[in-house]
């Protein structure tokens, strides 16, 4: 491939609620869980957040780091990978082709492929992009998992929210990280899923046991398999992964069925710090690598869609990777730029509350 | 709540860009756009893109709200000196009210809005935010 990274942005909430808050509530789930599954604090949507507004904030800080390389006018396509947009019917990246500032000729278009929205439409920008058919493609992954899990149910003490942008240009002088080869694994099998009209989440498998993960491990077992068959590549070959993380456990799974070392993946693994953040999840993880990483280093991203697919691509980071540091902004700052709420707050925020039609007439 | 299909549509560049005006005689900054420059007034239709970087000029905090903003609240609604020089009126959001002071850097952050009731569109546009690390939590 002769496409890569020029820039990239990130957004998350900033408000967060411990697990042991909402554990306080509904004791669903021994806490000794908590440790194994690297449940610590995960992202509260503020009432006013949705998809599209933290798409937004991270496209900006995308466009924003490469301003003095990239006109907007050369963007050509903006793909929005997420599974929670807020509109059902109507495409969220349309609105963002507006509140981004891209010229109304961009090809815009919401892509969905469950956890694995966002790793789906870089791959189809990048296409674009080597094609020539355009010169630069905005790709964002955004959920918010949070806003679509039911309250008392187990994904609640980890369904966050949050988005990662990425610019994805073809020239050698300007990419932080140059795309290698990809491979993906694609069928039909129950994990989590949503059904038209429906608010909330369901866990097709349950949440913890090995059946939980059976999904994972179904499609990203082979899709590591066919990568490196593929590409000629081992496990060796790699400095850093970035894999599918809505538990502490899977990334353990991930790691053991695909062979990787545990310090290839255990210090990108941000689970413990902000939940599941869904289609952000494994590219937030990317874009940690990417704030620290050296020159030279190949990444390997493994993104997994609930039921849906694997992909598994490479990518091998420039010298602009350091010379384009950005100097704030970084993943771990915005992790630690935070609010604590309590869990009736949660529940406000994130519009879980039965609540009166007439809310102003109680008192007027 | 009604729809307002044609206002909406004319003031999404306002309301997502922070799309101004440049008066081309005295080079003011104009928001929001009003084709007519208020110093020197001459006419002034350039657009102009504010960077949404600005302080907190003043601030109230809004406890009983009208109808369409009871999810925000309590919320603070600030005058907001913009660093090319207009001073405009938004809600700030991601501070509690307490944490919010005079002088406060802040930058624009697209929101919702408000939604127009069970039939209307989601309605986004421009709130202001507490600079990364300005406050302390």
């Amino acid at each position: 491939m002769e496409t890569g990274i020029v820039s990239y942005g990130t957004a998350v909430p900033k408000h967060r609620i411990e697990a042991d808050e909402i554990w306080q509530v509904w004791k669903n789930i021994s806490p000794q869980f908590f440790d194994m599954l690297s449940i610590g604090e995960r992202g509260v949507l503020g009432p006013e957040e949705d998809t599209l507004t933290l798409a937004t904030a991270a496209g900006e800080q995308a466009l924003a780091r490469a301003a003095d390389i990239v006109p907007q006018a050369r963007i050509g396509a903006l793909f929005l990978g997420s599974g929670t947009s807020p509109y059902a019917t109507k495409a969220a990246a349309s609105v963002m082709v507006d509140t981004l500032g891209l010229s109304p000729h961009v090809l815009a278009a919401d892509v969905q492929c469950a956890e694995k929205s966002g790793s789906t439409a870089l791959l189809l920008a990048s296409a674009l992009v080597e094609a020539g058919q355009v010169d630069y493609a905005l790709v964002i992954a955004a959920d918010t998992m949070n806003r679509h899990t039911a309250p008392g149910m187990v994904l609640e003490y980890v369904a966050s929210a949050g988005a990662v942008a990425f610019l994805v240009g073809r020239k050698e002088a300007e990419l932080v990280a140059r795309l290698e080869r990809w491979a993906t694994h694609t069928w039909d099998q129950n994990d989590y899923f949503r059904v038209e009209g429906d608010r909330y989440i369901q866990p097709g498998a349950g949440f913890y046991g090995w059946v939980a993960n059976w999904g994972l491990l179904e499609h990203v077992i082979p899709a590591a398999q066919a990568f490196f068959e593929q590409s000629g590549l081992t496990a060796d070959d790699f400095s850093k992964f970035a894999v599918p993380q809505k538990t502490g456990i899977r990334p353990l799974m991930t790691m053991g069925k695909a062979g990787l070392d545990m310090m290839q993946v255990l210090p990108y693994v941000l689970t413990a710090q902000i939940g599941d953040c869904g289609a952000a999840s494994v590219p937030l993880s990317l874009a940690h690598i990417l704030d620290w990483a050296d020159a030279g280093e190949r990444v390997g991203v493994i993104d997994y869609g609930s039921g849906a697919g694997c992909d598994m691509w490479s990518l091998v980071t420039t010298a602009l990777v350091e010379e384009r540091r950005p100097s704030s902004g970084l993943v771990m700052e915005l992790l630690d730029d935070k609010i604590m709420v309590d869990y009736a707050t949660a529940l406000k925020y994130e519009q879980k509350l039965l609540r009166s039609p007439h809310q102003l007439s109680n008192f007027y | 709540m009604t729809n307002k299909i044609a206002q909406d549509w004319r003031l999404k560049g306002q309301r997502y860009r922070l799309e101004g005006e440049e008066c081309p005689h005295c080079k003011v900054k104009i928001f929001p756009p009003r084709d007519i420059c208020p110093e020197c007034k001459q006419p002034a239709k350039e657009p102009y893109r504010l960077s949404g970087r600005g302080e907190v000029y003043t601030f109230s905090t809004v406890h009983t709200p009208p109808a369409g903003f009871e999810d925000y609240v309590p919320y603070t609604v600030a005058l907001v000196k913009l660093e090319e020089g207009p001073m405009i009126t938004a809600q700030l959001t991601d501070v509690a009210p307490e944490d919010v002071s005079i002088g406060m850097p802040v930058e624009m952050v697209t929101r919702r809005m408000r939604t127009q009731g069970d039939e209307g569109t989601i309605i986004y546009g421009y709130k202001f935010r507490p600079l990364l690390h300005s406050v302390s939590n």
